[in-house]
Protein backbone atom coordinates (compact mmCIF):
# COMPACT_ATOMS: atom_id res chain seq x y z
CA UNK A 1 0.00 0.00 0.00
CA UNK A 2 2.80 2.46 1.09
CA UNK A 3 4.76 1.41 -1.51
CA UNK A 4 1.96 1.70 -4.47
CA UNK A 5 1.57 5.45 -2.54
CA UNK A 6 4.94 6.55 -2.66
CA UNK A 7 5.84 5.11 -6.67
CA UNK A 8 2.88 7.26 -7.58
CA UNK A 9 4.08 10.33 -5.68
CA UNK A 10 2.81 13.59 -6.77
CA UNK A 11 3.96 16.99 -5.31
CA UNK A 12 0.88 17.44 -2.39
CA UNK A 13 2.26 18.99 0.57
CA UNK A 14 -0.84 17.71 2.69
CA UNK A 15 -0.32 14.63 1.47
CA UNK A 16 3.25 14.54 2.76
CA UNK A 17 2.60 15.45 6.09
CA UNK A 18 -0.30 13.03 6.22
CA UNK A 19 1.71 10.01 5.22
CA UNK A 20 4.67 10.89 7.41
CA UNK A 21 2.51 10.92 10.62
CA UNK A 22 1.20 7.53 9.68
CA UNK A 23 4.66 6.34 9.13
CA UNK A 24 5.35 7.83 12.51
CA UNK A 25 3.50 5.51 14.22
CA UNK A 26 3.58 2.79 11.80
CA UNK A 27 7.31 2.06 12.19
CA UNK A 28 8.19 2.62 15.73
CA UNK A 29 11.84 1.19 15.14
CA UNK A 30 12.12 4.89 13.09
CA UNK A 31 11.98 6.46 16.83
CA UNK A 32 15.29 5.04 17.75
CA UNK A 33 17.44 6.64 14.33
CA UNK A 34 15.28 9.70 15.27
CA UNK A 35 16.53 9.45 18.64
CA UNK A 36 20.47 8.95 17.08
CA UNK A 37 19.35 11.70 14.94
CA UNK A 38 18.63 13.90 17.36
CA UNK A 39 21.55 13.22 19.63
CA UNK A 40 24.04 13.85 16.95
CA UNK A 41 22.23 16.51 14.31
CA UNK A 42 21.32 18.50 17.18
CA UNK A 43 24.40 18.71 18.48
CA UNK A 44 26.11 18.22 15.11
CA UNK A 45 29.32 20.34 14.67
CA UNK A 46 28.73 22.41 18.00
CA UNK A 47 31.95 22.09 20.52
CA UNK A 48 30.25 22.63 23.91
CA UNK A 49 33.07 24.85 25.08
CA UNK A 50 31.96 25.54 29.12
CA UNK A 51 30.51 29.48 29.64
CA UNK A 52 33.21 31.13 30.69
CA UNK A 53 31.38 34.33 31.30
CA UNK A 54 29.16 32.07 33.97
CA UNK A 55 32.59 30.70 35.41
CA UNK A 56 33.90 34.02 35.67
CA UNK A 57 30.66 34.39 37.78
CA UNK A 58 31.38 31.23 39.54
CA UNK A 59 34.88 32.22 40.66
CA UNK A 60 33.81 35.49 41.46
CA UNK A 61 31.20 34.06 44.06
CA UNK A 62 33.61 31.60 45.67
CA UNK A 63 36.25 34.37 46.03
CA UNK A 64 33.85 36.67 47.79
CA UNK A 65 32.41 33.71 49.70
CA UNK A 66 36.16 31.98 50.85
CA UNK A 67 37.44 32.92 54.00
CA UNK A 68 40.93 32.84 54.41
CA UNK A 69 42.39 31.07 57.59
CA UNK A 70 45.90 31.42 58.74
CA UNK A 71 46.99 28.37 57.33
CA UNK A 72 46.41 29.62 53.99
CA UNK A 73 48.17 32.92 54.42
CA UNK A 74 51.02 31.09 55.55
CA UNK A 75 51.47 28.73 52.43
CA UNK A 76 50.81 31.86 50.15
CA UNK A 77 53.18 33.95 51.75
CA UNK A 78 51.79 36.95 52.98
CA UNK A 79 50.41 38.10 56.66
CA UNK A 80 47.22 36.74 57.99
CA UNK A 81 46.23 40.09 58.31
CA UNK A 82 46.53 41.17 54.63
CA UNK A 83 44.79 37.92 53.38
CA UNK A 84 42.08 37.89 55.73
CA UNK A 85 40.89 41.76 54.70
CA UNK A 86 41.61 40.37 51.22
CA UNK A 87 38.70 37.56 52.19
CA UNK A 88 36.31 40.14 53.18
CA UNK A 89 37.07 42.05 50.21
CA UNK A 90 35.49 40.13 47.27
CA UNK A 91 36.90 40.36 43.96
CA UNK A 92 34.78 43.10 42.63
CA UNK A 93 36.04 45.83 45.51
CA UNK A 94 39.61 45.14 44.69
CA UNK A 95 38.69 45.79 40.56
CA UNK A 96 36.07 49.01 41.76
CA UNK A 97 37.13 52.39 40.88
CA UNK A 98 40.62 52.86 41.03
CA UNK A 99 40.90 56.22 42.68
CA UNK A 100 39.56 55.04 45.52
CA UNK A 101 41.44 52.21 45.94
CA UNK A 102 44.59 53.61 45.28
CA UNK A 103 43.47 56.49 47.82
CA UNK A 104 41.72 53.94 50.79
CA UNK A 105 43.75 51.16 50.65
CA UNK A 106 46.89 49.98 48.62
CA UNK A 107 48.02 47.11 50.90
CA UNK A 108 44.70 45.10 49.76
CA UNK A 109 45.72 45.89 46.00
CA UNK A 110 49.46 44.72 47.01
CA UNK A 111 48.17 41.84 49.05
CA UNK A 112 46.23 40.49 46.15
CA UNK A 113 48.93 41.04 44.07
CA UNK A 114 51.51 39.37 45.88
CA UNK A 115 49.13 36.13 46.19
CA UNK A 116 48.95 36.37 42.56
CA UNK A 117 52.45 36.47 42.01
CA UNK A 118 52.63 32.96 44.25
CA UNK A 119 50.23 31.21 42.31
CA UNK A 120 51.96 32.36 39.47
CA UNK A 121 55.53 31.30 40.94
CA UNK A 122 53.44 27.53 41.21
CA UNK A 123 53.02 27.44 37.86
CA UNK A 124 56.46 28.45 36.60
CA UNK A 125 58.05 25.54 38.31
CA UNK A 126 56.28 23.09 36.79
CA UNK A 127 58.59 22.34 33.48
CA UNK A 128 57.63 23.40 30.07
CA UNK A 129 57.88 19.83 28.47
CA UNK A 130 54.96 18.82 31.06
CA UNK A 131 52.83 22.15 29.49
CA UNK A 132 53.59 20.67 25.70
CA UNK A 133 52.60 17.55 27.30
CA UNK A 134 49.32 18.86 28.05
CA UNK A 135 48.68 20.57 24.96
CA UNK A 136 49.54 17.74 23.08
CA UNK A 137 46.92 15.44 24.65
CA UNK A 138 44.14 17.94 24.73
CA UNK A 139 44.68 18.26 20.94
CA UNK A 140 44.69 14.47 20.53
CA UNK A 141 41.11 14.46 22.44
CA UNK A 142 40.16 17.52 20.57
CA UNK A 143 40.85 16.02 17.29
CA UNK A 144 39.15 12.04 18.28
CA UNK A 145 36.16 14.42 19.74
CA UNK A 146 35.67 16.30 16.45
CA UNK A 147 36.19 13.29 13.55
CA UNK A 148 33.98 10.96 16.13
CA UNK A 149 31.29 13.81 16.51
CA UNK A 150 32.09 14.67 12.52
CA UNK A 151 31.07 10.80 11.63
CA UNK A 152 28.64 10.26 14.15
CA UNK A 153 26.44 13.52 12.35
CA UNK A 154 26.69 11.22 9.01
CA UNK A 155 25.76 7.59 10.50
CA UNK A 156 22.57 9.30 12.14
CA UNK A 157 21.17 11.34 9.44
CA UNK A 158 21.78 8.43 6.70
CA UNK A 159 20.50 5.81 8.72
CA UNK A 160 17.27 7.76 9.46
CA UNK A 161 17.11 8.35 5.47
CA UNK A 162 17.82 4.78 5.09
CA UNK A 163 15.40 4.05 7.70
CA UNK A 164 12.51 5.71 6.56
CA UNK A 165 13.51 4.77 2.61
CA UNK A 166 13.34 1.05 3.79
CA UNK A 167 9.55 2.34 5.63
CA UNK A 168 8.60 3.30 2.09
CA UNK A 169 9.90 0.77 -0.17
CA UNK A 170 9.46 -2.54 1.47
CA UNK A 171 7.28 -1.77 4.47
CA UNK A 172 9.93 -2.49 7.28
CA UNK A 173 12.69 -1.19 8.81
CA UNK A 174 15.65 -3.09 9.51
CA UNK A 175 17.81 -0.80 12.00
CA UNK A 176 21.17 -3.10 11.22
CA UNK A 177 20.86 -2.57 7.35
CA UNK A 178 20.01 0.96 7.95
CA UNK A 179 23.29 1.47 10.34
CA UNK A 180 25.61 -0.70 8.44
CA UNK A 181 24.44 1.01 5.14
CA UNK A 182 24.59 4.38 6.80
CA UNK A 183 28.58 3.60 7.67
CA UNK A 184 29.35 3.48 4.35
CA UNK A 185 27.93 6.55 3.29
CA UNK A 186 29.40 8.33 6.03
CA UNK A 187 32.80 9.71 3.89
CA UNK A 188 29.89 10.91 1.04
CA UNK A 189 27.83 12.51 3.15
CA UNK A 190 30.42 14.69 4.60
CA UNK A 191 31.19 15.89 1.17
CA UNK A 192 27.92 16.44 0.32
CA UNK A 193 27.51 18.63 3.67
CA UNK A 194 30.58 20.40 3.97
CA UNK A 195 32.82 20.75 0.59
CA UNK A 196 30.01 23.09 -1.45
CA UNK A 197 29.63 25.10 1.63
CA UNK A 198 33.25 25.28 2.24
CA UNK A 199 34.02 26.51 -1.43
CA UNK A 200 30.80 28.87 -1.40
CA UNK A 201 32.34 30.53 1.76
CA UNK A 202 36.08 30.53 -0.16
CA UNK A 203 34.20 31.91 -3.41
CA UNK A 204 32.17 34.44 -1.09
CA UNK A 205 35.02 36.01 0.65
CA UNK A 206 37.06 36.35 -2.60
CA UNK A 207 34.23 37.79 -4.50
CA UNK A 208 33.92 40.26 -1.13
CA UNK A 209 37.70 41.48 -1.28
CA UNK A 210 37.56 41.60 -5.20
CA UNK A 211 35.31 43.95 -5.07
CA UNK A 212 36.52 45.63 -1.66
CA UNK A 213 39.43 46.35 -3.84
CA UNK A 214 38.21 47.37 -7.29
CA UNK A 215 35.26 49.57 -6.27
CA UNK A 216 36.76 52.33 -4.51
CA UNK A 217 39.35 51.98 -7.95
CA UNK A 218 36.14 53.00 -10.40
CA UNK A 219 34.64 55.28 -7.98
CA UNK A 220 38.23 57.56 -8.24
CA UNK A 221 37.08 58.70 -11.55
CA UNK A 222 33.63 59.06 -10.21
CA UNK A 223 34.06 60.97 -7.08
CA UNK A 224 30.05 62.12 -6.80
CA UNK A 225 28.64 58.53 -6.95
CA UNK A 226 31.22 57.35 -4.02
CA UNK A 227 28.27 56.92 -1.57
CA UNK A 228 25.34 55.88 -3.39
CA UNK A 229 27.26 53.61 -5.68
CA UNK A 230 28.69 51.84 -2.44
CA UNK A 231 25.25 51.17 -0.91
CA UNK A 232 23.82 49.97 -4.00
CA UNK A 233 26.81 47.09 -4.14
CA UNK A 234 26.49 46.37 -0.62
CA UNK A 235 22.33 45.70 -1.07
CA UNK A 236 23.10 44.09 -4.25
CA UNK A 237 25.88 41.47 -2.37
CA UNK A 238 23.56 40.88 0.93
CA UNK A 239 20.47 39.91 -1.66
CA UNK A 240 23.04 37.40 -3.64
CA UNK A 241 24.83 36.07 -0.85
CA UNK A 242 21.57 35.06 0.47
CA UNK A 243 19.86 33.83 -2.57
CA UNK A 244 22.78 32.23 -3.57
CA UNK A 245 23.52 30.35 0.16
CA UNK A 246 19.43 29.67 0.46
CA UNK A 247 20.02 27.93 -3.11
CA UNK A 248 23.29 25.96 -1.82
CA UNK A 249 21.48 24.37 1.11
CA UNK A 250 18.56 23.32 -1.35
CA UNK A 251 20.83 21.67 -3.13
CA UNK A 252 22.96 20.11 -0.25
CA UNK A 253 19.45 18.68 1.17
CA UNK A 254 18.33 17.19 -2.10
CA UNK A 255 22.01 15.79 -3.05
CA UNK A 256 22.37 14.65 0.56
CA UNK A 257 19.06 11.95 -0.54
CA UNK A 258 20.16 11.24 -3.37
CA UNK A 259 23.52 10.44 -2.01
CA UNK A 260 21.68 7.94 0.36
CA UNK A 261 18.56 7.03 -1.65
CA UNK A 262 20.58 6.39 -4.94
CA UNK A 263 23.69 5.57 -2.86
CA UNK A 264 25.81 8.06 -5.37
CA UNK A 265 29.65 9.55 -4.11
CA UNK A 266 29.31 12.55 -2.60
CA UNK A 267 30.70 14.64 -5.80
CA UNK A 268 27.84 12.93 -7.94
CA UNK A 269 24.80 13.26 -5.84
CA UNK A 270 26.05 16.87 -5.36
CA UNK A 271 25.78 17.39 -9.24
CA UNK A 272 22.80 15.60 -9.00
CA UNK A 273 21.16 17.30 -6.71
CA UNK A 274 21.71 20.69 -8.52
CA UNK A 275 19.72 19.40 -11.31
CA UNK A 276 17.06 17.88 -9.28
CA UNK A 277 16.65 21.68 -8.00
CA UNK A 278 16.41 23.14 -11.30
CA UNK A 279 12.64 24.04 -12.01
CA UNK A 280 12.01 23.07 -8.56
CA UNK A 281 13.06 26.14 -6.12
CA UNK A 282 9.54 27.52 -5.03
CA UNK A 283 7.97 24.93 -4.35
CA UNK A 284 11.23 23.22 -1.75
CA UNK A 285 11.22 27.08 -0.70
CA UNK A 286 7.41 27.02 -0.02
CA UNK A 287 7.86 23.17 1.59
CA UNK A 288 10.78 24.16 3.88
CA UNK A 289 9.02 27.44 4.97
CA UNK A 290 5.87 25.42 6.11
CA UNK A 291 8.74 23.12 7.62
CA UNK A 292 9.43 25.75 9.98
CA UNK A 293 6.45 27.15 10.61
CA UNK A 294 5.24 23.37 11.61
CA UNK A 295 8.28 23.69 13.76
CA UNK A 296 7.88 26.61 15.55
CA UNK A 297 3.84 24.77 15.88
CA UNK A 298 5.19 21.42 17.68
CA UNK A 299 7.67 23.79 19.89
CA UNK A 300 3.89 24.08 21.61
CA UNK A 301 4.15 20.66 22.05
CA UNK A 302 7.21 21.49 24.26
CA UNK A 303 5.53 24.18 26.19
CA UNK A 304 2.13 21.54 27.14
CA UNK A 305 3.92 19.08 29.40
CA UNK A 306 6.16 21.81 30.85
CA UNK A 307 3.17 23.53 31.94
CA UNK A 308 1.94 21.04 33.42
CA UNK A 309 4.77 19.73 34.93
CA UNK A 310 5.39 22.54 36.01
CA UNK A 311 2.18 22.35 37.42
CA UNK A 312 2.31 18.96 39.60
CA UNK A 313 5.64 20.57 40.84
CA UNK A 314 4.34 23.95 42.29
CA UNK A 315 1.32 21.21 43.70
CA UNK A 316 3.57 19.21 45.26
CA UNK A 317 5.55 22.10 46.61
CA UNK A 318 2.57 23.51 48.38
CA UNK A 319 1.28 20.60 49.60
CA UNK A 320 4.74 19.19 51.46
CA UNK A 321 4.08 23.01 52.88
CA UNK A 322 7.40 24.27 52.06
CA UNK A 323 6.03 27.68 51.60
CA UNK A 324 3.98 28.28 55.04
CA UNK A 325 6.92 26.62 57.17
CA UNK A 326 10.16 26.10 55.61
CA UNK A 327 12.39 23.22 57.08
CA UNK A 328 15.43 20.83 55.54
CA UNK A 329 13.42 17.84 56.23
CA UNK A 330 10.54 19.02 54.16
CA UNK A 331 12.96 19.87 51.34
CA UNK A 332 14.14 16.85 51.32
CA UNK A 333 11.47 14.75 51.24
CA UNK A 334 9.92 16.63 48.11
CA UNK A 335 13.22 15.61 46.36
CA UNK A 336 12.30 12.77 45.02
CA UNK A 337 9.35 13.34 43.57
CA UNK A 338 11.42 16.44 41.74
CA UNK A 339 13.76 13.91 40.49
CA UNK A 340 10.76 12.04 38.73
CA UNK A 341 8.94 15.17 37.39
CA UNK A 342 12.58 15.85 35.60
CA UNK A 343 13.54 12.76 34.35
CA UNK A 344 10.04 12.36 32.88
CA UNK A 345 10.40 15.54 31.22
CA UNK A 346 13.82 14.64 30.10
CA UNK A 347 12.01 11.47 28.40
CA UNK A 348 9.15 13.47 26.91
CA UNK A 349 11.51 16.22 25.28
CA UNK A 350 14.20 14.09 23.71
CA UNK A 351 10.59 11.16 22.31
CA UNK A 352 9.48 14.35 21.03
CA UNK A 353 12.50 15.88 19.60
CA UNK A 354 13.14 12.48 18.01
CA UNK A 355 9.96 12.29 16.51
CA UNK A 356 10.04 15.81 14.95
CA UNK A 357 13.42 14.37 13.44
CA UNK A 358 11.50 11.18 12.10
CA UNK A 359 8.55 13.62 10.57
CA UNK A 360 10.87 16.29 8.98
CA UNK A 361 12.86 13.90 7.15
CA UNK A 362 10.05 11.72 5.82
CA UNK A 363 8.42 14.88 4.37
CA UNK A 364 11.62 15.56 2.58
CA UNK A 365 11.91 11.97 1.69
CA UNK A 366 8.23 12.52 -0.21
CA UNK A 367 9.24 15.59 -1.76
CA UNK A 368 12.29 14.04 -2.98
CA UNK A 369 10.38 11.06 -4.36
CA UNK A 370 7.89 13.33 -5.95
CA UNK A 371 10.48 15.84 -7.86
CA UNK A 372 12.38 12.24 -8.87
CA UNK A 373 9.28 10.58 -10.32
CA UNK A 374 8.29 13.96 -12.29
CA UNK B 1 6.57 -2.95 14.72
CA UNK B 2 7.49 -2.12 18.40
CA UNK B 3 10.45 -1.24 19.79
CA UNK B 4 10.33 -4.22 21.86
CA UNK B 5 8.76 -7.23 19.68
CA UNK B 6 7.10 -7.98 23.16
CA UNK B 7 7.33 -6.89 26.82
CA UNK B 8 7.93 -10.71 27.80
CA UNK B 9 11.30 -11.87 29.87
CA UNK B 10 13.07 -13.48 27.20
CA UNK B 11 15.59 -16.32 27.78
CA UNK B 12 18.07 -17.39 25.82
CA UNK B 13 21.22 -19.25 26.76
CA UNK B 14 23.60 -18.43 23.55
CA UNK B 15 23.75 -14.92 24.01
CA UNK B 16 24.43 -13.08 27.88
CA UNK B 17 21.47 -11.01 29.35
CA UNK B 18 21.49 -7.59 31.27
CA UNK B 19 22.93 -8.91 34.58
CA UNK B 20 26.36 -10.59 33.05
CA UNK B 21 27.00 -7.80 30.23
CA UNK B 22 26.18 -5.09 33.24
CA UNK B 23 28.37 -6.93 35.50
CA UNK B 24 30.95 -6.66 33.21
CA UNK B 25 30.48 -3.41 32.01
CA UNK B 26 30.92 -2.22 35.65
CA UNK B 27 33.97 -3.71 35.97
CA UNK B 28 35.38 -2.22 33.45
CA UNK B 29 34.95 1.62 34.38
CA UNK B 30 35.91 0.68 38.07
CA UNK B 31 39.00 -0.85 36.44
CA UNK B 32 39.65 2.23 34.11
CA UNK B 33 38.45 5.01 36.57
CA UNK B 34 40.97 3.05 39.54
CA UNK B 35 44.25 5.40 37.54
CA UNK B 36 42.25 8.55 38.31
CA UNK B 37 41.00 7.75 41.96
CA UNK B 38 44.47 6.84 42.84
CA UNK B 39 45.81 10.51 41.12
CA UNK B 40 43.62 12.36 43.46
CA UNK B 41 44.28 10.38 46.43
CA UNK B 42 48.18 10.93 45.40
CA UNK B 43 47.27 14.32 44.68
CA UNK B 44 46.31 15.06 48.56
CA UNK B 45 48.51 12.79 49.67
CA UNK B 46 51.20 16.17 49.15
CA UNK B 47 51.70 18.48 52.33
CA UNK B 48 50.84 22.57 51.13
CA UNK B 49 48.81 23.88 48.79
CA UNK B 50 51.63 24.81 46.30
CA UNK B 51 52.84 21.09 45.92
CA UNK B 52 49.47 19.75 45.59
CA UNK B 53 48.71 22.59 42.54
CA UNK B 54 52.12 22.15 41.07
CA UNK B 55 51.62 18.30 41.36
CA UNK B 56 48.21 17.91 40.00
CA UNK B 57 49.32 20.09 37.01
CA UNK B 58 52.01 17.13 36.37
CA UNK B 59 49.80 14.47 37.18
CA UNK B 60 47.49 15.80 34.51
CA UNK B 61 49.51 15.57 31.98
CA UNK B 62 51.25 12.37 32.92
CA UNK B 63 48.90 9.95 33.95
CA UNK B 64 45.07 11.49 33.67
CA UNK B 65 45.37 12.65 30.52
CA UNK B 66 47.50 9.34 28.72
CA UNK B 67 44.83 7.03 30.88
CA UNK B 68 41.86 8.98 29.34
CA UNK B 69 43.51 8.23 25.92
CA UNK B 70 44.28 5.00 26.61
CA UNK B 71 40.76 4.70 27.70
CA UNK B 72 39.46 5.80 24.00
CA UNK B 73 41.50 2.60 23.06
CA UNK B 74 41.09 -0.06 26.03
CA UNK B 75 37.56 -0.93 24.34
CA UNK B 76 38.71 -1.42 20.41
CA UNK B 77 41.91 -2.90 21.23
CA UNK B 78 41.07 -6.00 23.59
CA UNK B 79 37.13 -6.26 21.68
CA UNK B 80 38.42 -6.26 18.48
CA UNK B 81 41.71 -9.00 19.45
CA UNK B 82 40.02 -10.93 21.32
CA UNK B 83 35.55 -10.58 21.79
CA UNK B 84 36.15 -9.68 25.39
CA UNK B 85 37.55 -6.72 27.40
CA UNK B 86 38.72 -7.95 31.15
CA UNK B 87 35.23 -7.57 32.61
CA UNK B 88 33.63 -9.49 29.77
CA UNK B 89 36.61 -11.94 30.02
CA UNK B 90 35.72 -12.76 33.79
CA UNK B 91 31.68 -12.70 33.59
CA UNK B 92 32.14 -15.13 30.09
CA UNK B 93 30.78 -13.28 27.48
CA UNK B 94 31.81 -12.33 24.15
CA UNK B 95 31.01 -9.97 21.55
CA UNK B 96 31.12 -10.96 17.93
CA UNK B 97 29.71 -9.77 14.68
CA UNK B 98 26.87 -11.78 12.84
CA UNK B 99 29.03 -14.65 11.17
CA UNK B 100 30.57 -15.12 14.38
CA UNK B 101 34.01 -13.62 13.64
CA UNK B 102 35.48 -10.67 15.95
CA UNK B 103 35.11 -6.79 14.97
CA UNK B 104 37.80 -4.96 13.22
CA UNK B 105 39.33 -1.75 15.40
CA UNK B 106 37.08 0.58 13.33
CA UNK B 107 33.49 -1.54 14.35
CA UNK B 108 34.19 -1.49 17.76
CA UNK B 109 34.74 2.56 17.92
CA UNK B 110 31.57 2.80 15.96
CA UNK B 111 29.58 0.53 18.45
CA UNK B 112 31.20 1.96 21.46
CA UNK B 113 31.70 5.66 20.72
CA UNK B 114 29.04 6.61 18.16
CA UNK B 115 25.83 3.62 18.96
CA UNK B 116 26.45 3.08 22.74
CA UNK B 117 25.37 6.87 23.55
CA UNK B 118 21.86 5.88 21.77
CA UNK B 119 20.98 3.11 24.03
CA UNK B 120 21.79 5.41 26.54
CA UNK B 121 19.22 7.77 25.58
CA UNK B 122 15.87 7.95 27.74
CA UNK B 123 17.54 6.57 30.77
CA UNK B 124 18.95 3.33 29.15
CA UNK B 125 15.67 2.04 27.36
CA UNK B 126 18.28 0.83 24.66
CA UNK B 127 19.98 -1.65 27.59
CA UNK B 128 16.88 -2.38 28.93
CA UNK B 129 16.03 -3.74 25.87
CA UNK B 130 18.17 -6.47 26.59
CA UNK B 131 15.83 -8.21 28.51
CA UNK B 132 13.03 -8.35 25.68
CA UNK B 133 15.14 -9.10 22.66
CA UNK B 134 14.99 -12.42 21.64
CA UNK B 135 18.64 -12.50 20.95
CA UNK B 136 19.68 -10.24 24.30
CA UNK B 137 20.64 -7.20 21.63
CA UNK B 138 20.58 -3.88 23.23
CA UNK B 139 19.55 -1.34 20.47
CA UNK B 140 23.84 -0.28 20.13
CA UNK B 141 24.08 -4.07 18.96
CA UNK B 142 20.94 -3.52 16.70
CA UNK B 143 22.71 -0.28 15.29
CA UNK B 144 26.13 -2.15 14.84
CA UNK B 145 25.01 -5.39 14.21
CA UNK B 146 26.92 -7.35 16.91
CA UNK B 147 25.73 -10.65 19.75
CA UNK B 148 26.80 -10.97 22.84
CA UNK B 149 27.57 -14.54 23.54
CA UNK B 150 27.46 -16.42 26.45
CA UNK B 151 30.25 -19.08 26.83
CA UNK B 152 30.19 -19.82 30.68
CA UNK B 153 27.75 -18.88 33.49
CA UNK B 154 30.35 -16.80 36.06
CA UNK B 155 27.80 -14.47 37.33
CA UNK B 156 29.56 -15.02 41.37
CA UNK B 157 32.71 -14.34 39.77
CA UNK B 158 32.13 -11.03 38.37
CA UNK B 159 30.43 -10.36 41.85
CA UNK B 160 33.24 -10.73 43.80
CA UNK B 161 35.88 -8.91 41.25
CA UNK B 162 33.16 -6.28 41.44
CA UNK B 163 33.11 -6.11 45.34
CA UNK B 164 37.19 -6.00 45.35
CA UNK B 165 36.87 -3.10 43.31
CA UNK B 166 34.63 -1.23 44.70
CA UNK B 167 36.29 -2.27 48.24
CA UNK B 168 39.74 -0.73 46.47
CA UNK B 169 37.77 2.74 45.55
CA UNK B 170 35.89 3.01 48.72
CA UNK B 171 39.42 2.92 50.41
CA UNK B 172 41.32 5.21 48.56
CA UNK B 173 37.75 7.58 48.41
CA UNK B 174 38.04 7.40 52.42
CA UNK B 175 41.73 8.39 52.43
CA UNK B 176 40.86 11.65 50.01
CA UNK B 177 38.24 12.35 52.34
CA UNK B 178 40.62 11.93 55.42
CA UNK B 179 42.88 13.98 54.24
CA UNK B 180 41.14 16.86 52.89
CA UNK B 181 39.30 16.66 56.05
CA UNK B 182 42.45 17.23 57.96
CA UNK B 183 44.06 20.59 58.78
CA UNK B 184 44.58 21.72 54.98
CA UNK B 185 40.98 23.40 54.60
Amino acid sequence: MTEKKSSKQKWSILEFYEESWDLLWKHKKLWILGLAANLYLAGGGRINLPNFSEMGDSNKEAVQEKQFTPEDSSVLGSSYEETEELGRLGIEDIFAEDASVDQESPDKFKAFFSNFENIKNIFASVPTQIYVLLGLEFLAFMVFSVILGLAASAWAEAALMKGISQAYESNEVNLTKASQFAVTKIKSLLWVKYIPMIRFIILTALAAIGIMIVTPLLLKQVAAAVSMSLVIVALVGTVAFFYLFIRLQIRVLYAKWHCVIDNLSGSDSFKKGIATTQGNMRKTLLLGFLNILLYFISALFFIIPFVIFAVLLGLIVFLSGIITSFSFAKLFSIIPFVIVIVALMIIVYSLISALIQVFMHSVWYLAFKAIGKK
Amino acid sequence: MSLFKSLKLVKNKKYANFLPRFLASLIDSQLLNLPFVLSIFLIVKKDSWEEMLAFSISIIALVVLPVGLLTLIYYPFFLSRQGKTIGKAILGIKLTDKNGKFLSFRQVIFREYICKPVSFLLFGLGMIAILFDKDHQAWHDKLSGTYVHLEAKRVSAGIVTLVLLLATHAYFIFEIFNCCGGDRI
